[in-house]
């Protein structure tokens, strides 16, 4: 059984390399096909993973809820008073992850006499100039995938540091005339009138912006005046277990209504996924591509087979030759099955390695980072899909001439 | 071997026909029969010479004789067993173990080389033939004379080469009978000559039965039992002309007139 195998594959081999050219044209045809098929696909998976990390980044992981508690008759009792009573609530339903997300803008045109380092800082005087504030907590990170590409994101510990810590985008730091390098660093806390903070981190932005950004955390905006207005209004986000979602938010909710009488509060999910099935499915358009590449595909299929039908006219002379020296039938069948198998595999390979480059290519991923943040990585699954298809392709066009190989009646081939 | 029922004698005979016919239908749904009746036993090792004019199915008869076809009437046993009872797989096993055949147009597999071609059969092969192929291969084509020329492809041989080639071949799993369909007919008279006293030779060597079927009645001569196929049957060859490979000519004209008698 392996000495056939074997045998089989020595026979495949040198019929390859006899019919160099029609190799040649087997590797355009389905290679291009299976390279298309595999763009597609690969194409399909890297736009909704993106789309999905990027709406994740924005608003929370499935599921996300927010939570909301404001005052509208009575006077606050402050933050950290309402604070306190989320985080009992909190405690108590068992919620893991849970921030504060308020974003604002602060008017950055403030005299630059502070500390903001000379020369770069004359932009902040233009009209029109804000820092995007996002008061969070170190929760933050983990509901909305937040990265830092330098320094670290916020602990628990960092609410007690003298100078604030703050995470900021690398526009931030431009601006300054600032490197990643030099971190930590301290800078002036924009809005805060001269108070001086620590960069610990840099990270993208939440949302693409001209604008820098700047995530600090929520008790060091309770204590920045122009910030705590912002707070005066608490929403918190909390990530829950998606099968329970519901009655655990309807439960905090109660609880720190209970704990806060006058306080409204509401609670509601925030996330992609509340919006609809599934918003990042590519549909109807996904169908259509795979359609496409579908239809290259069996139209490289046919013209293999019919180089493979026209070859096999050719050859039946050598297949009567064959068998008169002991070949059976099967063996006919799975040499000529297995000619075409190794070269569409050849093919597919050298067509999803095309696709992995165009893929890559820098300007294929600038395209897609104007749809999704990050270009995520090329899908294996695609990869294996193309190998799958390309061999499925071969077998198939090797069908036909294979059983027409088989049919060739010997004292016919011979005389030929 | 066990001996199956049909034969008693404990040493069946290497190839039998008895009273076998071959008929084809044509496209015009007629049919025409080739072969009508054709007796004939083949034993180990002896070397057998089958003459006859163009169309009288000859190669129809070796076909028949080497497992690539079956009588449509008729019995033919090989090495006792009926043929109508193998399989194609078994009867594929048999042509590749006991059979080998030389044909007129040498039949080499285009692009590939002499070393190719005559380890081919051994890709059919198993355990230490198919391993060693390229060794038992190069071997046999130096037998042949043809060392030196192993990685030579078919058509920048002569034909004599080829044919060489082709010999080593049919030779290389060591068959017990080789069939020979006008093995020189496309040679002139020397290299044919040649060519076929290697054949000749190599057979008797290696105790292989051999079958010729020719128009040459020198090669004919060479052979130890000859038949001349005519009418759709074998008649046994006449052992005169002595001096028959010296006057070729006289020979053939005497093929030709026993041919129409026996038309
Ligand atoms: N499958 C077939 N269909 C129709 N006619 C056939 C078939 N096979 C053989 N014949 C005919 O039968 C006759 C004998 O054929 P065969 O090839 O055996 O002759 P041959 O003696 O080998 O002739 P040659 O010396 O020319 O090779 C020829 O007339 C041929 O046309
Ligand atoms: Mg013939």
């Amino acid at each position: 059984m392996i000495t056939s195998f074997a045998a089989a594959c020595v026979e495949a081999w040198q019929e390859l390399r006899i019919h160099k050219l029609r190799v040649l044209l087997s590797l355009i045809g389905v290679g291009v096909a299976v390279c298309a098929l595999t763009v597609v696909v690969a194409l399909g998976d890297m736009m909704s993973q993106g789309l999905r990390e990027t709406f994740e980044r924005e608003s929370g992981r499935p599921a996300t809820y927010t939570m909301e508690v404001f005052f509208e008759t009575a006077a606050s009792p402050g933050y950290t008073a309402v604070r306190t009573a989320a985080d009992e609530a909190l405690e108590r339903s068992g919620i893991r992850y849970a921030s504060v997300n308020s974003p604002t803008s602060i008017d950055d045109a403030v005299p630059a006499d502070g500390g903001i380092a000379a020369g770069t800082g004359m932009e902040s005087f233009e009209l029109g100039a804000f820092t995007q504030v996002f008061v969070v907590d170190p929760d933050y990170a983990v509901i909305h995938r937040q990265r830092v590409t330098a320094g670290r994101w916020f602990t628990a510990e960092d609410a007690q540091n003298l100078s604030p810590p703050i995470v900021v985008d690398q526009l931030f730091l431009d601006r300054r005339g600032l490197s990643a390098a030099q971190l930590p660093v301290t800078t002036e806390l924009p809005g805060s009138g001269g108070m001086t903070a620590t960069i610990i981190g840099v990270g993208p932005a939440p949302y693409a912006s001209d604008q820098p950004a700047m995530f600090l955390l929520s008790q060091t905006a309770a204590q920045v005046p122009e910030l705590a207005a912002n707070l005066e209004y608490v929403s918190l986000e909390m990530w829950l277990p998606e099968e329970i979602s519901e009655e655990l938010a309807q439960q905090v909710a109660a609880d720190v209504a209970r704990a806060l009488p006058d306080a409204e509060v509401s609670v509601w999910r925030t996330d992609y996924a509340a919006w609809g099935e599934d918003p990042v499915a590519l549909g109807g358009l996904r169908t259509a591509l795979l359609g496409i590449s579908g239809l290259i595909l069996l139209l490289g299929a046919l013209g293999l087979m019919n180089i493979a039908l026209v070859t096999i006219q050719q050859r039946i002379r050598e297949i009567g030759i064959r068998r008169s020296f002991g070949a059976t039938g099967g063996r006919i069948f799975f040499s000529v099955m297995m000619e075409s198998v190794v070269a569409t595999a050849v093919a597919g390979g050298v067509g999803v390695l095309a696709a992995m480059l165009i893929l890559k290519s820098p300007r294929v991923t600038a395209e897609l980072e104007r749809v999704v943040m990050d270009a995520p990585p090329f899908p294996l699954s695609a990869a294996l899909l193309g190998l799958v298809v390309s061999v499925g392709v071969g077998a198939l066009a090797g069908l036909v001439p294979a059983v027409l190989a088989t049919r060739v009646r010997i004292v016919d081939a011979i005389r030929s | 071997m066990s001996a199956p029922p049909q034969a008693p004698d404990p040493q069946p005979a290497l190839i039998e026909l008895q009273d076998a016919s071959r008929s084809v239908r044509l496209p015009d749904d007629s049919l025409l029969t080739i072969l009508a009746g054709v007796n004939l036993t083949v034993q180990s090792g002896e070397h057998i010479g089958i003459v006859g004019r163009s169309g009288t199915g000859k190669s129809t008869l070796l076909n028949l004789l080497g497992l690539l076809d079956r009588p449509s009437d008729g019995a033919m046993l090989w090495a006792g067993t009926p043929v109508q009872r193998l399989s194609g797989r078994a009867a594929a096993r048999i042509r590749g173990r006991d059979i080998g055949f030389v044909f007129q147009q040498f039949n080499l597999l285009p692009g590939r080389t002499a070393l190719e071609n005559v380890a081919a059969p051994l890709l059919y092969a198993t355990g230490r033939e198919f391993r060693r192929r390229k060794d038992i291969a190069a071997a046999m084509l130096d037998r042949l004379g043809l060392g030196h020329r192993l990685d030579e492809l078919p058509t920048n041989l002569s034909g004599g080469e080829q044919q060489r080639v082709a010999i080593a071949r049919a030779l290389v799993r060591g068959p017990r009978v080789v069939l020979a369909d006008e093995p020189t007919g496309a040679l002139d008279v020397e290299t044919g000559r040649m060519v076929m006293g290697m054949l000749d030779e190599a057979t008797r060597e290696s105790g292989s039965a051999l079958i010729t079927i020719t128009h040459d009645p020198a090669i004919a001569m060479m052979a130890g039992r000859r038949f001349r196929l005519a009418g759709g049957r074998l008649h046994p060859g006449e052992a005169g002309h002595p001096g028959g490979s010296l006057h070729p000519a006289a020979c053939g004209n005497a093929g030709v007139a026993n041919a129409e008698e026996g038309a």
